[in-house]
């Protein structure tokens, strides 16, 4: 099996050498301004969360989007709560629909109540940093940056990016899959599927009618590239001068040994990805109904060791699709044809 | 953990890693060798290094949160050695984004 444990050569300072005069003062103006800030006081304390939970309504989010106004300091100002009307600011209306429309996916599909399925409050922050080309969880909420303007827009444009993130703390709560090597792609791969159910269930998308892109809506018109990852092809979603070219793979043939990326769990995610994306295919009609109430269980259950990799994830996903439809199934024989066509044994 | 003796065979790789993009170009590689470097380069780097020693965690990245990966590559006792340390980018000294960034080097005018 290759390894792959550097970047090549080639690609090093490529953004450095050939970005274009804005990015690279949009750069050295982030580096002053982030020297001139105190160190990041952490995630919002506790109490602050404790006192929102207070307000626990099933069926109902508790949104609370603050506006970081280009700096580090977490959660920043809040600039819109639940039941306000919108702010007028893109980033704050569109974090506090898209948090909502993720909530209603996860309560009206599975009848779970937020992230940790006791009504917890959905903090998000925009405006984080200058031209900050990410969004995160960071244990505690959502973090959303504007993008440069010349590669990223604003992580607020895509609603399975935002919806990535929350799902990445229903895994906290749940399975609590170990970010690194296999376990951090599935990881991964949970927050990429659930990302695109919830834009899916939106906009009320058949798996057939679905493109199961995930970050359509970041890259700018200068990029080469359709989105950030493909789950129906791996590897194909951009190929551009600056940004470099999609690296993910769709096969175990294909599995990147790295030591960076905590073991490649933004670039093996592909292999489960496309996974689900085959095992929707088969099955048809709305993806979130039968593969998505399968992928739901699973990570949903107990038995689910938290450094589970593919092989050991992909038996439970068969596991809880013949207790959900009968072991003689299609449902059981779409998973295991999926899991096979990319080359997971299964056990 | 402390700072090992270091050559002039040394090398030293800094990378920004994670994050929910993770492309391959935006870890943007730095790779400084030693041999290319004075004698007060050398300790330049050897200071941003031990800026990065507290700091430094093996679990980083959880939830698409980026970090910095900080790789030294040396000889001890002719044999090839090497320490890797991975720094939250909220944690991040200062010297090692500008290091990262610019490729400047503390002391260094």
């Amino acid at each position: 099996m290759p390894i792959h444990t550097f970047i090549p050569p080639y690609i090093l300072d490529r953004i450095i050498d050939r970005g274009s005069p804005y990015q690279r003062g949009c750069a050295q103006q982030t580096l002053h301004h982030v020297q001139s800030l105190p160190p990041n006081p952490g995630p919002p304390r506790p109490t602050a969360i404790a006192e929102l939970g207070e307000l626990r309504t099933p069926g109902h989010a508790q949104r609370r989007i603050h506006d970081a106004e280009q700096q580090m300091q977490l959660p920043g100002n809040l600039r819109r709560r639940e039941g306000q009307p919108a702010s007028g600011d893109a980033a704050v209306d569109e974090a506090y629909d898209a948090l909502g429309a993720t909530y209603t996916f996860f309560w009206q599909v599975f009848q779970r109540d937020s992230i940790d399925d006791l009504g917890m409050p959905l903090i998000g922050t925009v405006h984080y940093g200058q031209g900050y080309e990410n969004a995160f969880w960071n244990g505690e909420q959502m973090v959303f940056g504007d993008g440069d303007g010349e590669l990223f827009q604003r992580f607020t444009r895509s609603l399975d990016v935002v919806a990535h993130e929350l799902t990445h703390g229903l895994i906290e709560s749940e399975a609590g899959l170990v970010y690194f090597n296999q376990p951090g792609a599935l990881n991964e791969s949970v927050s990429d599927v659930f990302g695109v159910l919830t834009k899916q269930h939106a906009l009320g998308q058949t798996a057939a009618e679905a493109d199961w892109l995930v970050g359509a809506e970041l890259l700018t018109d200068k990029v080469n590239g359709v989105a950030l990852r493909s789950m129906a092809n791996p590897g194909t979603a951009y190929d551009d001068p600056l940004l470099g070219r999609d690296p993910q793979p769709a096969h175990m043939r294909d599995f990147i040994e790295t030591r960076d990326d905590n073991g490649g769990v933004h670039l093996n995610s592909g292999i489960p990805n496309r996974a689900f994306y085959l095992a929707a295919m088969a099955l048809g009609g709305y993806a979130w109904e039968q593969a998505g109430r399968i992928w739901y269980a699973t990570i949903c259950d107990p038995q689910l060791p938290n450094d589970a990799d593919f092989a050991t994830f992909a038996g439970v996903t068969l596991n809880h699709a013949a207790q959900l439809f009968g072991r003689q199934s299609p449902q059981v024989q779409a998973l295991y044809e999926a899991w096979t066509s990319v080359g997971v044994a299964l056990r | 953990m402390k700072m090992p003796a270091l050559g002039p065979e040394t090398s030293l790789r800094v990378s920004r890693q994670g994050g929910f993009v993770a492309a391959p170009s935006l870890a943007r590689t730095r790779q400084i060798e030693f041999a290319d470097c004075d004698a007060e380069q050398r300790r330049g780097l050897c200071s941003v290094v031990e800026r990065c020693l507290p700091v430094a965690s093996k679990k980083v990245g959880a939830g698409d949160q980026r970090f910095f990966r900080v790789e030294l590559h040396y000889r001890r006792e002719d044999t090839d050695a090497e320490l890797i340390l991975q720094i939250a980018e909220d944690r991040a000294p200062q010297e090692l984004m500008q290091l990262w960034q610019n490729g400047a080097i503390p002391g260094d005018s």
